[in-house]
C-alpha cells in the first residue's frame, strides 16, 4: 500500500522545486534545490529512501513548509486538532443515530417511524459541506450564537462552541446512514423466531428488546461505523475547508496546491493506516458481540 | 454461433419468461410514489440541463455590473453573484456537470467493474486473486479521500474527476458482480449452455450477465447519488472543473466566501445538489424493492 501511494503521488506532473522558487529560479538552482530533496535519484531509490526512514522514525521534511520542519511533526500536530473533531462527530452520529433506529425500527410504519426516516434521508442526501454552510448561515450569521470558524478564539486557546457546528456538519451523514441500517437490523431481528420464542416463554418486552433484539441488530451496524470512520476521516478534509479547521483536511489540501510530496505521502499514510486499524478493531468488536465468529 | 443449437434448448425461454417478470417489477416501482417522484424529478432536471441554453434566463457566464450581489428578486428569482452573473442560470448549467459526470463516472465504473467481477467470479482460481487483491487494494482507501488523492495526482479537471470517481466505485460493481456470478455458474442452464459448446465469453456475456443486471441496475441509481455529491465535495475543494464552467460545487465554495453578505449563494446550488442526491435515493431504493423480492414490503 505505501508502494502505491508513493507512485501515485510521485507520478505527479509538476515539480516541486519549481514550486519552492518559483517559476524565474535559474536552472543551476533547480538542479541544486532538486539534489537537496533528494529528487535527482531513479524513484525506486527515493521509494527505499522514504520506507527506510520511515522504518527510523523519520518521516521526511517538508519540501514546502520550511526545509527544517519535520513532517511528521507537522502531521501530529494538525491530526490532534482532527481526531477529536471525528470522534465529537461519531459520537454526534452514533448517539442519536442507534437510539432513533431503535424506536423506528419497533414501530415501523408509523408517524414516528416517517419522521425519524425523514431525518435519515435528509442526512444522507445532503452534501456535509452544503449542511454546515446552512449552519454557519443560521447560527453563526442570522442569530449569531456561535462563532463561523476556527479552532478557538483569536490567539489561540480552545472553546467548545467552535466544535458544535463542524461536528453536527461531519456528523450528519454518519446519522443518516446509520438510523437506516439500525432500522432495517430492527426489523429484520423482531421478526426473527428466537424473538417470537422469547415472546412465547412470556418474556417481558423491555427484556427482549434490550438483550436479544438491539444486542443482535448491532450487528451490521458495528461494521458501518467501522467503515464509516474512514468516510469521517475523508469527510473531514471537506468540513475543515468550510470552517477553516486547521486540521490534517486543510493541511491536505494546501499540500496539494503546493506539490509538497511528502504531506501528501505522509497525510495519505496515515489516513489508510487509521482505516485500516479501525476496520481490525470493528472485527474484534465483532467477535465480542457474537461469539459464533471467533471460532471460526 | 457455429454449433447449431438444437431444437429443444429454447435458450430465450427465460427471456420470455421474463416479460411478465418485468411488468411485475414495474408495476411495484410504479406503485412507490417516493420512486415515481425521483424519477420525475431527475427527469426534469435532466431535460433542464440537456436544454440549458434554451431555458435558462441568462447566459451564465453574463457579468451584469448594475446587478452585483442582489437578492432574489424577479428578475433574477435566485439572486446574482459578486460579478453580477444570474444564480439561477448558473444553477441550471450547473446541472450540465453533475448529470455529465453521473452518468459518465457510473458508465465506465459499471462497465469495467461487472467486467472484472464476471471474469473473477468465472474464471476462478489466479484470475479471480488477481482481480480481487486489485480492488481491495482501492478498498483501502475510503473513496472520498481516493478521489482527492488521484484528483491531486493527475491534476484537476473535469476528466479526471469522472475518472477518479469511476475508479472509486469499479469495487463495488466488481464484488456484486462475482458473488452473483459464483452462484449463477453452479445452475443448470449455465450447465446446458457450456455441454452445447457455447463460449466461455458467450456464457458470461449472455447467460450470466442479465441475470446479474438487476443488482447492477440497483447499484448503478445509488451510485449515481455517490458520485454526484463526490463530484460536488471535488469541486467545492478546487479539485473538479475549472472555472468559469459554473458547477454547483464550485458555486458553493465562492458562496462561503460572501455568506455573510448574500445568503442566496449558498442555499441554492446546495440545495440543487439535495433535490437530485435524494432523488436517485428514491430511484435506488424503489428499484431495490421491486427488483429484490426478499426487500418487498413487509
Amino acid at each position: 500500500m505505501s508502494m502505491i501511494i508513493f507512485a501515485a503521488v510521485r507520478f505527479a506532473p509538476g515539480d516541486p522545486a519549481v514550486a519552492r522558487l518559483g517559476m524565474e529560479a535559474s536552472r543551476a538552482g533547480l538542479e541544486e534545490t532538486r539534489r537537496q530533496m533528494g529528487l535527482d535519484k531513479p524513484i525506486p531509490v527515493q521509494y527505499l529512501i522514504w520506507v527506510g526512514n520511515i522504518f527510523q522514525g523519520d518521516l521526511g521534511v517538508s519540501l514546502s513548509y520550511s526545509a527544517e520542519y519535520p513532517v511528521a511533526d507537522l502531521v501530529w500536530e494538525k491530526l490532534k486538532r482532527t481526531v477529536p473533531l471525528t470522534l465529537t462527530a461519531m459520537a454526534f452520529g452514533v448517539g442519536i443515530a442507534l437510539p432513533m433506529g431503535i424506536i423506528a425500527g419497533l414501530r415501523p410504519f408509523t408517524w414516528m417511524d416517517n419522521v425519524i426516516s425523514a431525518v435519515s434521508l435528509f442526512g444522507i442526501a445532503a452534501p456535509s459541506f452544503w449542511v454546515g454552510l446552512m449552519l454557519i448561515l443560521f447560527f453563526a450569521v442570522q442569530l449569531g450564537w456561535l462563532p463561523t470558524s476556527g479552532y478557538g478564539p483569536i490567539g489561540g486557546g480552545f472553546e467548545w462552541k467552535h466544535f458544535v457546528l463542524p461536528t453536527i456538519s461531519l456528523g450528519i451523514q454518519l446519522l443518516g446512514a446509520l438510523t437506516r441500517y439500525m432500522r432495517s437490523g430492527m426489523l429484520d431481528v423482531m421478526s426473527a423466531d428466537y424473538i417470537r420464542t422469547a415472546r412465547a416463554k412470556g418474556m417481558p418486552y423491555q427484556v427482549i428488546v434490550v438483550r436479544h433484539a438491539i444486542k443482535n441488530a448491532m450487528m451490521t451496524v458495528v461494521t458501518v461505523i467501522a467503515l464509516d470512520f474512514g468516510g469521517l476521516l475523508a469527510g473531514s478534509l471537506v468540513t475543515e475547508t468550510v470552517f477553516r479547521w486547521p486540521g490534517i483536511g486543510l493541511l491536505l489540501i494546501n499540500a496539494i496546491q503546493a506539490r509538497d510530496f511528502a504531506i501528501i505521502q505522509m497525510v495519505v499514510l496515515v489516513t489508510a493506516i487509521i482505516y485500516i486499524l479501525i476496520n481490525l478493531m470493528a472485527d474484534i468488536v465483532y467477535g465480542y458481540i457474537d461469539p459464533r465468529i471467533r471460532f471460526e | 454461433m457455429s454449433v447449431s443449437t438444437p431444437a429443444w434448448v429454447d435458450e430465450r425461454a427465460d427471456v420470455r419468461e421474463s416479460r411478465g417478470m418485468a411488468r411485475t417489477i414495474l408495476a411495484t416501482f410504479v406503485r412507490n410514489r417516493t420512486a415515481l417522484l425521483g424519477v420525475i424529478i431527475i427527469l426534469t432536471l435532466s431535460l433542464a440541463a440537456i436544454f440549458a441554453p434554451l431555458i435558462s434566463p441568462t447566459d451564465p457566464l453574463h457579468m451584469d455590473f448594475d446587478a452585483l450581489m442582489e437578492p432574489p428578486s424577479r428578475a433574477h428569482p435566485a439572486g446574482t453573484d459578486s460579478l453580477g452573473r444570474d444564480n439561477l442560470s448558473r444553477i441550471i448549467w450547473g446541472g450540465r456537470v453533475s448529470l455529465q459526470v453521473g452518468v459518465l463516472s457510473m458508465t465506465i465504473a459499471t462497465v469495467l467493474g461487472v467486467s472484472a467481477g464476471l471474469a473473477a467470479g468465472y474464471y476462478g482460481r489466479w484470475v479471480d486473486t488477481i482481480i480481487m487483491r486489485m480492488v481491495d487494494a482501492i478498498l483501502a482507501f475510503p473513496a472520498l479521500l481516493l478521489a482527492i488523492l488521484m484528483v491531486a495526482v493527475l491534476g484537476p479537471s473535469l476528466r479526471n474527476a469522472m475518472l477518479a470517481i469511476a475508479v472509486a466505485f469499479i469495487p463495488s460493481f466488481a464484488r456484486v458482480t462475482r458473488a452473483n456470478t459464483l452462484s449463477i455458474r453452479e445452475k443448470e442452464y449455465v450447465e446446458g449452455a457450456r455441454a452445447i459448446g457455447a463460449s466461455a465469453t458467450r456464457i458470461m456475456l449472455r447467460t450470466i450477465l442479465p441475470n446479474t443486471m438487476s443488482t447492477v441496475i440497483v447499484q448503478v441509481s445509488l451510485g449515481m447519488s455517490y458520485a454526484i455529491l463526490i463530484e460536488a465535495g471535488l469541486s467545492f475543494l478546487g479539485l473538479g472543473i475549472q472555472p468559469p464552467t459554473p458547477s454547483w460545487g464550485y458555486m458553493l465554495a465562492t458562496g462561503r466566501e460572501f455568506i455573510t453578505l448574500a445568503w442566496w449563494l449558498t442555499t441554492f446550488p446546495g440545495l440543487a445538489i439535495f433535490v437530485t442526491v435524494l432523488s436517485w435515493n428514491f430511484i435506488g431504493d424503489g428499484l431495490r424493492e421491486a427488483l429484490d423480492p426478499r426487500q418487498q414490503r413487509r
